[in-house]
């Protein structure tokens, strides 16, 4: 089956109810792309397809064919919001990093607080208290985090 | 650092030489003392201190607990990566906040039955309000460069202080997690 991945080509033979991320971890050999409770509750798993975030855990790979899939490994090793990630210890123990940067692609332009909270509401994170993570987000988007409103 | 690396950044040394490793043992300084026939004196090197404040909103018909904000202020020692501990500060306040109102483990037969994130429900974004982080540098002599241990400690207070908001509230809360159901055999109606 053929779909577009990060902006390339490709076509995968496998089975088309394995899990798009398995497809993309085995078959594909990406790693970036976590599992995390393999049952679409924590959002480790998070990719872009046609540009919405979905959990590539609960995602049969038939539903891939002819789309636009967009991976961590998409965004390149040094994309503004990653650094940000860094600069801001938005990460601790990485496993929900790729899904959480992922999903957070979805947030608009001067956002809230409350924005941010909910672009992520569907991305779990044990470690950091999601407080790193919303201040990477917020001044990637340009905003303040102190200035941040919560509405 | 600089002087370690003989002038460089760890960057342009790493650059340069490949990785510089050096090995210390931390030995507790001698006034540290632990009696282990009698269980007396110092059994740690070091104790974090805390303090949290929960600010709650309790809606009187459902129970639901929101929690509007939360402030840490923790003391240990000096903090030796500012940024990195106050990660640890807002995670472990997140957990306690968990701890407080969501995270009931179930046991069935010597494991746990609710091993799951559909039935072990942890905070998300939307449950975990802003923390405020106050960290109080106080460098401790018996401890490696000043610090102390912090992992643990931020996870101590929050879920006493969020059952002291609840009990302001009048709801006589005696266990942990204060979920709506609790709660609504809390109230003294």
């Amino acid at each position: 089956m053929r779909f577009t991945l990060n902006g390339s080509e490709v076509d995968v033979d496998a089975h088309p109810m394995s899990r798009l991320l398995d497809v993309l971890r085995v078959d594909l050999g990406l790693t970036g792309t976590k599992e995390g409770c393999g049952e679409g509750e924590c959002g480790a798993c998070t990719v872009l397809i046609d540009g919405e975030p979905v959990c590539s855990c609960l995602v049969p790979f038939s539903q891939a064919e002819g789309t636009n899939v967009r991976s961590i490994e998409g965004l390149g090793d040094d994309h503004p919001l990653q650094r940000l990630f860094m600069d801001e210890v938005g990460a601790q123990c990485g496993i929900c990093t790729p899904g959480m940067v992922l999903a957070a692609l979805s947030v608009g332009e001067s956002p809230s607080l409350s924005d941010v909270q909910t672009a992520l509401a569907g991305n779990l994170c044990r470690c950091t208290g999601y407080s790193a993570i919303y201040r990477a987000v917020l001044k990637w988007r340009g905003v303040s985090p102190d200035g941040a409103s919560s509405i | 650092m600089r002087d370690a690396l003989g002038g460089l950044t760890p960057r342009e040394y790493f650059a340069r030489h490949g990785a510089f490793s050096v090995e210390r043992k931390y030995e507790p300084p001698d006034w540290i003392e632990w009696d282990d026939h009698t269980y007396r004196r110092d059994a740690y090197a070091t104790y974090g201190w805390g303090c949290d404040v929960a600010e709650l909103e309790v809606d009187p018909d459902t129970f639901e607990v929101k929690p509007i904000r939360l402030t840490a202020v923790q003391e240990f020692g000096r903090p030796i990566h500012p940024a990195l501990a106050r990660g640890q500060i807002e995670g472990g306040t997140a957990q306690g906040l968990g701890y407080a109102l969501l995270e009931r483990v179930v046991m069935r037969n010597g494991a746990m039955a609710n091993g799951q994130l559909t039935n072990y429900t942890i905070p998300t974004t939307l449950d975990t309000p802003e923390i405020d982080v106050v960290m109080l540098e106080n460098p401790y002599p018996g401890g490696p460069f000043g610090a102390k241990g912090l992992g643990e400690l931020p996870m101590d207070g929050p879920a006493p202080a969020v059952v002291n908001a609840l009990r302001n509230f009048g709801l006589d809360v005696r266990e942990i997690p204060a979920t709506p159901e609790h709660l609504s055999t809390c109230a003294s109606l």
